[in-house]
């Protein structure tokens, strides 16, 4: 006996069933991403705002956060706070004002370890967050799936970066990205998504803080200068 | 009006706070039995030489009026949590007027909830009577009664609800009158005549008939409260239960006072060394008994007793006035409130490890960020258009080898895409930490396709920052 077509309907709106060829679709809200590329492999059109995303990425300065600036900045005020956890560098306010992220919503928190986690988990309860940035390198499985759950009841941009060497191990994060740098743009490696696994990386030309035509002109600029500063 | 009368009716052995089964006792009498003690048939009244038959451990302690009177005023203090009309009816009665505020709490039983919520946290019994006159809610309480029929209750109540002396209930007893009903069959010129003037003007005000204006209570002007504990405490997660009944005063005392605060200390005292002082942190001005709990638990939980607790005090710094909050119109929420988070995180992680982030007007880059204890609320409008700056900043800058007159980074050589940025700056504070700088800025990249701030100065390179 198989199932009447009604019931296997009924069965492909859940959030965790798909078809082979396409992608699970969620009902919960996303932002876009700003890259149409990219919206365009998403499951559900642009970043899940609830439910964890884990972005791989081992050095700083590839543009990890620049990444994901389009959708930080489409946040409204009342959608609630912006809250860095665990940083890996201080933050420079003058430059994540001038990016177009208020200062007035953010809060940093800054813990390490366990203490991270726990501190992701109460903020995620709170339901008052719009966005949520941790670094959580050292979190275990069981930590994770404890904030999948929490942040699955939010409408919160859950961003938990890892470093790239995890990738291996199981994540309850339904969204992964692999980040890497490189002379033409951003590479996107999606490692996994509610749908079907994707061939290869993206490229994309992130917000930098120079054009990428720069990188490829080299020497423009690049001869540093020679004398010593001057020294009075 | 609506007269809701609260009777704490084991206060004498309660706020003792003695393990079960306990007894309050005077004169070699129980005068107050807990749940314990009075599942096995001890009774106020009843000698203690016949409750110590009945149950073999149990523990007597000598009736402290004193403390009795002292937790009535503060369980008043909580009542301002419900009510700013409450009147206290000695030795162990509140009377409350909550006709004004049913619609604050969504009805009857939602507030009757509350209170009773409220006082078994508390570790309290109570019994409640609801009435449009306070002598009949207090009378209704000895049958707890919160009908709304409140008069076909008071009829049943017997007798003995009256408080009259011996005589004058066997006096009740020998004529047949068993319940109110009965007597108030009577004329009230032959009552009076039998059993004092004072028996009807008492039966008149009971039912609305006279005016029976009850003083109210004044929330004192400041708020210090002790606590005295039933034996010394040595783990200070054990302080809580005592602690919580003296935020929960503190609450309702805010409340009745549209009062809030940002810090409250709670003050151990020991029997042989100096008193500890606990200051407790709000986010922001607050009155929320939740939240004053959940910040001392955080507090109590990771504070080491540097000797045992005989006494707890409690003391409101600063209150300052806080306006009450309306209710929704159309009953939206907004998103949560994140300051009883911020709370916790801080009473665990300590409170400059939760912050928010300030522009200072300094061309030094470590000078141009500044943590403060709370976002401020209006962004500063960014006129100035500056060269890029990095998102992430090094606490401390990190030394860059130069090869064939190159900065390296991780054994390889860097692309240098910008021209030179001078920052000559702080020559003021030549001594100071950051001191007086003379750099040269680079926005440089990685063969990694990293984007690198990095500068130059006399001593050499060094990287600086990360254009996340």
């Amino acid at each position: 006996m198989s199932a009447s077509p009604a019931a296997l309907d009924a069965l492909l709106q859940r959030a965790d069933l798909w078809r082979g060829g396409a992608c699970a679709h969620h009902a919960e809200a996303t932002l876009g991403s700003g890259f149409a590329a990219l919206d365009a492999v998403l499951p559900d059109g642009g970043w899940p705002c609830g439910g964890l995303t884990e972005v791989l990425a081992d050095s700083l300065g590839i543009g990890e956060l620049s990444l994901f600036l389009p959708a930080l900045r489409q946040l409204e005020a009342e959608a609630g706070w912006v809250v860095v956890v665990a940083p890996p560098a201080q933050l420079h306010a003058p430059a994540w004002q001038a990016l177009g992220l208020p200062l007035s919503r953010l809060l940093v928190v800054e813990a390490e370890g366990a203490d991270a986690a726990w501190a992701c988990e109460q903020l995620l309860g709170s339901g008052a967050l719009a966005a949520l940035l941790a670094w959580l390198p050292s979190a275990d499985a069981r930590a994770l799936r404890r904030l999948q759950l929490a942040s699955s009841n939010t409408r919160c941009l859950s961003l938990v970066f890892r470093p790239e060497r995890v990738a291996t191990q199981p994540s309850p994060a339904p969204l992964r990205l692999a980040l890497r740098g490189s002379d033409s743009g951003l590479q996107v490696d999606i490692l996994k998504r509610r749908g079907p696994p994707l061939a290869k990386p993206l490229c994309l030309n992130i917000e930098r803080p120079l054009p990428w035509s720069r990188l490829t002109r080299r020497a423009v600029a690049a001869a540093p200068v020679r004398r010593e500063p001057h020294v009075a | 009006m609506q007269w809701l009368a609260i009777h704490f009716f084991r206060l004498p052995v309660e706020v003792l706070a003695l393990p079960a089964p306990a007894v309050a006792i005077a004169q070699q009498r129980i005068v107050a039995a807990d749940a314990t003690a009075a599942a096995s048939g001890v009774r106020p009244g009843q000698r203690l030489a016949d409750a110590l038959a009945l149950l073999p451990g149990l523990r007597p302690h000598e009736r402290q009026p004193e403390r009795e009177q002292a937790l009535l005023e503060s369980l008043a203090c909580w009542a301002g949590n419900f009510t700013p009309t409450v009147s206290l009816a000695p030795p162990d009665t509140l009377l409350l007027e909550i006709g004004g505020c049913l619609q604050l709490f969504g009805g009857q039983a939602p507030l009757l909830a509350k209170i009773r919520d409220g006082a078994a946290s508390q570790g309290l019994s109570l019994r409640l009577g609801l009435a449009p006159t306070p002598l009949a809610a207090r009378w209704l309480t000895h049958a707890d009664s919160t009908t709304e029929h409140w008069q076909a209750a008071l009829a049943t109540l017997p007798v003995e609800v009256l408080g009259l002396n011996d005589a004058a209930e066997r006096r009740l007893h020998a004529l047949g009158l068993r319940t109110l009903a009965q007597l108030f069959a009577l004329p009230g010129a032959t009552v009076g005549h039998r059993f004092g003037k004072a028996l009807p003007l008492q039966l008149a005000r009971a039912r609305g008939e006279l005016p029976d204006p009850q003083p109210p209570f004044a929330f004192p002007e400041r708020f210090v409260q002790r606590l005295e504990l039933p034996a010394k405490v040595e783990v200070a997660d054990h302080l809580l239960f005592a602690a919580r009944r003296l935020l929960m005063a503190l609450a309702g005392w805010l409340q009745a006072r549209q009062l809030g605060i940002t810090t409250c200390t709670l003050v151990l005292d020991h029997e042989d060394i100096p008193a500890t002082h606990l200051p407790l942190g709000f986010a922001s001005l607050t009155r929320d008994a939740e939240r004053l709990i959940r910040v001392a638990r955080e507090q109590l939980e990771r504070h080491r007793l540097a000797a045992p607790v005989t006494e707890l005090h409690l003391h409101a710094d600063a209150p300052q006035a806080l306006a009450g909050s309306s209710v929704a119109l159309f009953g939206q929420q907004d998103g949560g409130n994140i300051a009883p988070v911020i709370e916790r995180l801080r009473a665990r992680l300590g409170d400059a490890a939760v912050h928010g982030l300030a522009v200072h007007d300094d061309h030094r880059p470590e000078c141009a960020t500044r943590a403060v204890p709370w976002p401020e609320p209006k962004d500063a409008p960014d006129t100035a258009t500056t060269p890029p700056r990095p998102l992430w900043l090094q606490a401390q800058p990190q030394a860059l080898h130069e090869v064939a007159g190159r900065p390296t980074y991780a054994g390889a050589a860097l692309n240098l895409l910008t021209r030179a940025e001078r920052l000559e700056s702080g020559w003021w504070d030549q001594d100071e930490a950051t001191g007086d700088l003379r750099r040269d800025y680079f926005v440089a990249t990685t063969a990694q396709g990293a984007w690198l701030w990095i500068y130059r100065d006399a001593h050499g390179w060094w990287l600086h920052g990360q254009f996340a």
